[in-house]
């Protein structure tokens, strides 16, 4: 996929590629190649000013890969990866990028514990409701509105209006949920409804379907 | 004002302690200018004041959360999005912030560190003797 990206410096052209949840830059390709070299972290603060967030990441694996072995090639392959492993490019198109927030579900004995983080989060900000089986957490992140943008030296926050539906694998009894929100850090308890267990259903009406076909037939010939 | 804070590459985004086989992140920042110094911003949900250490040692500042584990024991993790650890990063300062004034607070999981401006030494005028 294609990106063409304006910053204040230029017009850049970047093959983007998602993997599940990041959405990393593959490659600059502009004046002949020489982006490269070009793409350090002041162009970066020039490129988050627009529509793309850039936030920095370490914890990535080398996604840049030249192969086989072209030696001219191998200087260009650690530069490359030395600057993919530390972009993370993040799209403010919801259907790009990291879901915010962050969410971890788990299973403890008689209920489920979602955990979402939510850093500079009140209750007031928090809407969580709870139908079909399907938790709907929404919520604002406001940016301070104070500062202008071009005082911003660094900018890997993200803000906005968010919304995340979590679909719980079991019943769960809805009266009883419980959250609490503390250190911008939201924990949703969710008690497993008694009614979860498996039920064995009896399926009646199955031989006179038959029948009815049979007659059918009989009539049909 | 050139640029005051860079963001070191020392710091390895996982944990390299094998036994805990804890994570340490590195948590999103934003840096803004003010009138007086520079602003720092850093989310760090599950941080509470007493488990945040915030240190600067020569030019570096280091801000260490650490994030109590939310889930209770024998909890079965059946999906994850994010990995539960510790929030590390450093920061080198220049000497244009006054390393004894900064402050800091923590609320609601976002840390903001106040970064103030030494004051510039007033011109001083030098008189000349004539003989």
């Amino acid at each position: 996929m294609w990106v063409l990206v304006q910053t204040e410096l230029d017009w850049f052209l970047l093959t983007v590629y998602c993997n599940c949840s990041y959405v990393l830059c593959e490659s600059v390709i502009w004046k002949g190649g020489a982006a490269f070299a070009d793409f350090n972290s002041t162009l970066l603060t020039g490129l988050s000013a627009g529509s793309i967030r850039i936030t920095v990441r370490k914890d990535l694996m080398p996604i840049f890969r030249w192969g086989s072995a072209l030696d001219a090639f191998r200087d260009l392959e650690r530069e490359v990866d030395r600057w993919v492993h530390g972009v993370d490019i993040v799209f403010e198109n919801p259907r790009f990028g990291r879901p915010f927030p962050s969410l971890n579900l788990y299973e403890v004995e008689n209920e489920y514990l979602i955990t979402a983080e939510l850093p500079g989060c009140v209750a007031e900000d928090l809407d969580l409701s709870v139908a079909n089986g399907i938790v709907t957490i929404r919520g604002t992140r406001t940016a301070p509105g104070d500062v202008p943008e071009e005082r911003y030296r660094r900018s890997e926050r993200s803000s906005g209006n968010w919304e995340r539906s979590i679909s719980v694998p079991e019943r769960i009894e809805d009266d009883k949920i419980r959250a609490e929100l503390t250190d911008g850090l939201l924990k949703l308890y969710l008690p497993k409804a008694p009614s979860a267990a498996r039920k064995q259903i009896h399926i009646a009406g199955s031989k006179p379907s038959i029948n009815q076909l049979g007659q059918q037939e009989n009539q049909d010939d | 004002m050139t640029e005051e804070i860079s963001i070191p590459d020392s710091d390895s985004g996982v944990g390299n302690n094998a036994d805990s086989q804890k994570w340490v992140r590195t948590p999103p920042i934003d840096i803004f200018e003010t009138e007086s110094g520079l602003v720092l911003r850093a989310d760090l949900p599950g941080v509470s004041s007493e488990n945040l250490e915030l240190q600067v040692q020569d030019n570096r500042l280091t801000l260490f959360g650490r994030v109590t584990p939310a889930d209770v024991e024998g909890a079965v993790l059946m999906h994850q999005e994010y990995h539960q650890g510790d929030f590390l990063r450093s920061f080198i300062l220049s000497d244009d912030v006054d390393h004894d004034r900064i402050s800091a607070k923590l609320t609601n999981g976002v840390l903001e560190v106040t970064l103030p401006k030494v004051p510039r030494a007033q011109p001083r005028k030098i008189s000349i003797q004539t003989d």
